[in-house]
């Protein structure tokens, strides 16, 4: 095949590819480091075909987190496999973390539809002698940490500003921690909750939260509750992480410490939690909820009262259709008593 | 009628005859199974067992509420069985909690009532967009959404398939736009934080030129589209409609817009 040609063809690809409303998967981290054949680190790179050895992704290596073969090789080429159908889920430059599959030979293909797997800042840390889940959760510990300059030149945008970018591979890189072994992720979001950096601080309580250690929780219900402080939707994303894995007296102290909040969607986070969680002692503070302005809020003080009392949990459509009923139903259910 | 058993030896003491429960009694290994709009989804319980303990059958099977929601296999609402197991398949989603009731009747004496609920996807709730710029496409939207159930609460984080669907053309907002059409979507993904993402387009020959995005964000339209969003299949037609909405694309962000969220509505 004439190279030239290929690689025009590629980027006519590129230019005629979807521009429009691509979803990500959702990666089992675990399950993908257990599968592949090999498991890097690395940048990658669009379109650089070598003579003789069409290729069209070429991943430059540096550092290998696990080999099924023993190789550590610099560099690692394929096709672009027909199941990554969008380049919205491959940016020329990004680096980090990919899983890939032998299929004989040299020839190589990713496991995964976006490539890398995980956006990750390049290693910090000499981690040789480390277990793949060990060097792992260091690279997304590293990523969570990092500031926005660093986070989007590992998106493959060296030299930008944009925030909005960081807090998208923030996000993705807390998202793929609370899916590691639960040991090493508390860990690694433990050093990242005690950065000085306010994004990354969140981000990390918000994995603490979500794999219930609700210890930094305390010092953060102030502003949970005001809703002119910034870094709102970081806040927001713990308040949503309380229906975790804690015990359950622990997701209800906090979400009661919550319930005065200013801001909606924070009451409205901790009323899901009392849904479930509120005992009889809190039925005074669900009957006040019943006048809220939210209407998550009511619906939820709603289920808990009913649950309280033994009585099934309504549909969302019942509710809807029949809300002013039930809310003067437990109204005076409460006042009966 | 006292049924009774030829008595065997209980912990070293001759029992005689001895009269066993006439009336069954029933279990059911999981109350709640959930429906997607046809094919079961991995990590979801799909179907569940109910069985009868006490007395010997057969066994007649009875779904006497809710067999709206649920049935027993080739679709019926009651069955009968020589053996004290019977499965039970999901319909649609309940409207309530404990809407379908299930009884067995053996020899003549009906059990207690078996309540179980239908839970289904059911509404998308937003997430705050984050926008970011993009040297290909100017910039990427990232829509984020929770899913819920039909009881209200936030899905488990158990990957579900999903869908996005067309049900529009795309409408030009901007005069004389060639910003492209694009195709339909589809992924398997945590109901929990899920995003889409809506570009821009290309940096050279479009019209107009797509930006990063810009502070405050531009209000200039480039074009719309009208669609929807299904989970529980990665198929066209098939799964659970929970949104309908449309893609509005900005010359420096894209948002979903006119979004109805659940879609359908039952009294």
């Amino acid at each position: 095949m004439n190279m030239r040609w290929y690689s025009a063809l590629i980027l006519l690809a590129l230019a005629a590819a979807p521009s429009h409303a691509f979803t990500p998967p959702t990666q089992d981290i675990a399950r993908l480091a257990s599968s592949a054949d090999q498991v890097v680190m690395g940048t990658l790179s669009v379109g650089d075909a070598l003579p003789g050895q069409p290729r069209d992704i070429v991943i430059h290596v540096d550092q290998v987190l696990a080999s099924r073969d023993g190789n550590a090789p610099r560099e690692l080429a394929f096709r672009r496999p027909a199941s990554v159908n969008t380049d919205l889920s491959i940016r020329p430059g990004a680096h980090g973390v990919f899983f890939l599959k032998r299929l004989s030979g040299a020839a190589w293909e990713p496991a995964t539809d976006s490539l890398p797997a995980l956006v990750t800042v390049a290693a910090t840390a000499d981690l040789a002698t480390a277990s793949v889940d060990e060097r792992i959760v260091q690279a997304l510990q590293d990523t969570l940490a990092a500031d926005d300059a660093a986070l989007n030149a590992a998106a493959g945008l060296p030299g930008r500003a944009d925030p909005g970018l960081a807090e998208v591979t923030r996000r993705a890189a807390r998202r793929a921690l609370e899916g590691m072994p639960p040991g090493l992720a508390l860990t690694a979001f433990e050093r990242v909750a005690a950065s000085s950096l306010q994004p990354a601080r969140l981000a990390a309580i918000a994995g603490l939260v979500h794999l219930g250690d609700f210890s930094a929780l305390p010092g953060l219900v102030g502003p949970m509750r005001d809703p002119s402080m910034p870094e709102r939707e970081g806040l927001r994303e713990i308040a949503r992480e309380l229906s975790s894995a804690a015990p359950v007296e622990a997701r209800r102290v906090a979400a009661l410490a919550l319930v005065p909040s200013h801001d909606a969607r924070i009451r409205e986070s901790a009323l899901e939690v009392l849904r479930d969680q509120a005992t009889a002692e809190d039925a005074g503070l669900l009957r006040a909820c019943l006048s809220d302005a939210e209407r998550g809020v009511r619906f939820n003080a709603v289920q808990a009262l009913a649950r309280l009392q033994g009585a099934p949990q309504y549909g969302v459509a019942y509710y809807g259709a029949n809300e002013a009923a039930l809310l003067a139903q437990w109204r005076e259910a409460g006042a009966a008593r | 009628m006292i049924v009774t058993v030829q008595g065997t030896s209980r912990c070293g003491v001759a029992t005689g005859e001895e009269p066993l429960s006439v009336v069954p009694k029933l279990r059911v290994t999981d109350p709640t199974i959930w429906w997607f709009g046809g094919d079961p989804v991995d990590g979801y319980k799909g179907s569940t067992q109910l069985v009868a303990t006490g007395t010997p059958g057969p066994y007649s099977w009875s779904i006497d509420a809710g067999a709206a929601y649920v049935e027993f296999k080739d679709h019926k609402s009651t069955i009968q069985t020589t053996t004290k197991k019977v499965d039970v398949f999901p319909k649609r989603d309940v409207v309530n909690q404990g809407d379908v009731h299930i009884t067995v009747t053996v020899n003549g004496q009906q059990s207690d009532q078996i309540t179980m609920t239908v839970l289904q996807p059911y509404s998308l709730q937003p997430r705050a967009p984050v926008d970011a710029s993009d040297p290909r496409y100017g910039y990427l939207s990232y829509v984020y959404y929770d899913t819920y159930d039909n009881l209200g609460h936030r899905m488990p984080d158990i990957p579900v398939p999903l869908h996005e669907e067309y049900t529009g053309a795309l409408v030009p907002d901007y005069a004389g736009t060639n910003w492209r059409p694009s195709v339909p979507n589809s992924s398997v993904l945590s109901p929990i934080a899920w995003y889409d993402v809506i570009g821009g387009e290309g940096a050279v020959g479009f019209v107009p030129q797509p930006l990063a995005p810009q502070t405050p964000l531009t209000k200039v339209k480039v074009d719309h589209q009208k669609g929807a969003w299904y989970v529980g299949s990665q198929v066209s037609g098939k799964g659970i409609l929970v949104e309908t909405m449309t893609w509005q694309k900005f010359q420096d962000h894209a948002r979903h817009v006119n979004v109805v969220s659940p879609v359908v509505s039952k009294e």
